[in-house]
């Protein structure tokens, strides 16, 4: 076999994770319905690596593995598209010297058939094997190779498996860290007909929100959950969950929560409800906590008030002084009388402008802080 | 400005402006005098000083025709001013024109609710404007 070609193999071998794995009854069955079809004392499934041949299952034999210089089978994956049958190893040039010839177990009979990856690769044999000269009819050959075939079907979905469950385990991985990193919390909550309420799950951000709140606790006692928001608007946040509940609409809430030093900040929570059969509404969503982007929107509501009520006030002035100046006949008395006034609104302008620019300056350095 | 709940036909002798802005307040002044040049003007700097002028002895004969009124002034505003001026009201009915920077449509919305709001002027306003 060239090395290119057993590289692969190997490589093949190698990606159904089975050397050295512990039984399983799938295979030990296969061999012990091989050695029954073909009368014969030892039955294996045989996998060849670079250095041994190791036996999945087998039956007749204590062995657990051979060097692979020692194994039939070894010969036998050279030519993956065929049983290969040795009559009479004792004066076969590949195997008269074969210390499992010459001793224990006294091999006078072998047929391997390939077990044949999709892709061609043959990963080892089914085998039978007895210490006394024999034959096998065709139709036992052709059981044989049908076993084998069985052998691989197993191995494939064996690796179909491993692979589902290793994808499962690091999604699982992959979630909880998501999860336990997310800013904010996610939460499931689950509000049945008779009004009982649980938090059947909620993410460790929980406890950013609110230092006395954990997963635990919420999970024993939904109704902690709602005894941090403040009184003023726990009522319309119930009435809003009911809402949800009814037309099974997203819930949107914004509400503060009071903390243990009581200073308030706002949290927010988004959900999905779904209704189950038995009537019982699930919520899947997110706390966050809003109090800077709500802050902030106040401001920016507190510039928007300066602008149109404040600052508008001395524009309108200057409107006004411009289009009675339009009409006036001007003597330099007059002329002088309006510059005055001029002077005035636009000081006052200028006074209001630095006004807002210092305002807006502060709340933004505490914003980027 | 005309306004179908005003008579058309009647003088306006007695103006008051009640406004905290100097500046504006003489530019309404120049714009009464445009608008109703036979007319007496009299100027309050806030809210306070024409409702006090309205609790005086004689005040009875002494009443508006017209109010331009301002409606964010510091000691007693315009919206405070409307509220209090409701009991004074009971014969003679002032015409009140809010005049105001302001641009809110829910303060437009609020003002024209009092039965004695003609209307809700914008600044800067014109001499047109005040005429009811």
């Amino acid at each position: 076999m060239k090395k290119e070609q057993e590289e692969k193999r190997l490589e093949a071998l190698a990606e159904y994770n089975i050397m050295d794995t512990f039984a399983e009854s799938e295979f030990d069955d296969i061999v012990t319905l091989a050695s029954a079809i073909c009368g014969m004392p030892i039955s294996l499934i045989s996998l060849v690596d670079s250095e041994r041949q190791w036996f999945k299952a087998k039956v007749g034999l204590g062995a657990e593995q051979t060097p692979r210089e020692q194994a039939f089978c070894a010969h036998a994956i050279n030519k993956p598209d065929e049983v290969m049958v040795v009559e009479n190893p004792t004066e076969d040039e590949r195997f008269k010297d074969n210390p499992l010839v010459l001793g224990d177990p006294n091999i006078r009979f072998y047929a391997g058939a390939p077990l044949l990856t999709p892709e061609g690769h043959a990963l080892g044999t089914l085998c039978v094997i007895d210490d006394k000269p024999r034959e096998l009819s065709p139709e036992q050959l052709e059981g044989l190779r049908i076993l084998s075939k069985r052998v691989m079907e197993h191995l494939e979905n064996r690796k179909v498996l491993l692979s589902q469950k290793k994808e499962i385990k690091e999604s699982a991985k992959l979630l909880k860290y998501l999860t336990d990193n997310t800013p904010g919390a996610l939460f499931q909550f689950e509000l049945a007909p008779d009004e009982t309420s649980v938090f059947s799950f909620i993410s460790k951000g929980i406890e950013n929100l609110h230092p006395e709140l954990t997963p635990k606790k919420l999970k024993e006692n939904s109704w902690a959950g709602f005894r941090i928001i403040h009184p003023d608007d726990l009522e319309r946040v119930q009435a809003a969950i009911e809402v949800s509940k009814n037309e099974l609409t997203q819930l949107e809430l914004e509400y503060r929560i009071v903390l243990p030093d009581g200073k308030l900040r706002w949290n927010s929570a988004t959900a999905r409800p779904e209704k189950r059969s038995n009537g019982t509404v699930v919520w899947y969503g997110i706390f966050q906590d809003i109090t800077e982007s709500k802050e902030y929107q106040k401001t920016l509501e507190g510039i928007s008030y300066s602008i149109s009520h404040i600052i508008r006030r001395p524009v309108a002035n200057l409107i006004g002084l411009s289009e009675m100046l339009e009409k006036e006949k001007l003597t330099k008395e007059k002329a002088r009388e309006y510059a005055g006034y001029f002077k005035n609104v636009t000081e006052e302008l200028d006074g209001f402008i630095n006004v807002l620019s210092e305002t807006y300056n502060e709340k933004r350095l505490k914003f980027r802080s | 400005m005309s306004n179908a709940n005003s008579d058309p036909s009647r003088p306006v002798h007695l103006v008051w402006l009640v406004e905290d802005d100097p500046i504006y307040r003489m530019m309404e002044r120049k714009l009464v005098q445009t608008a109703y040049p036979q007319s007496h003007i009299q100027e309050f700097e806030n809210g306070q000083q024409p409702l006090k002028k309205l609790e005086e002895p004689g005040a009875h004969e002494e009443r508006p025709d017209l109010i331009l009124l301002d409606l964010n002034m510091s000691v007693v505003s315009g919206w405070d001013f409307l509220e209090k001026i409701h009991p004074f009201t009971h014969s003679k009915q002032p015409d009140i024109l809010v005049v105001t920077s302001s641009i809110d449509a829910f303060d437009r919305e609020k003002a024209l609710s009092y039965p004695t709001v003609k209307g809700f002027l914008s600044k800067p306003i014109k001499a047109e404007d005040i005429i009811i």
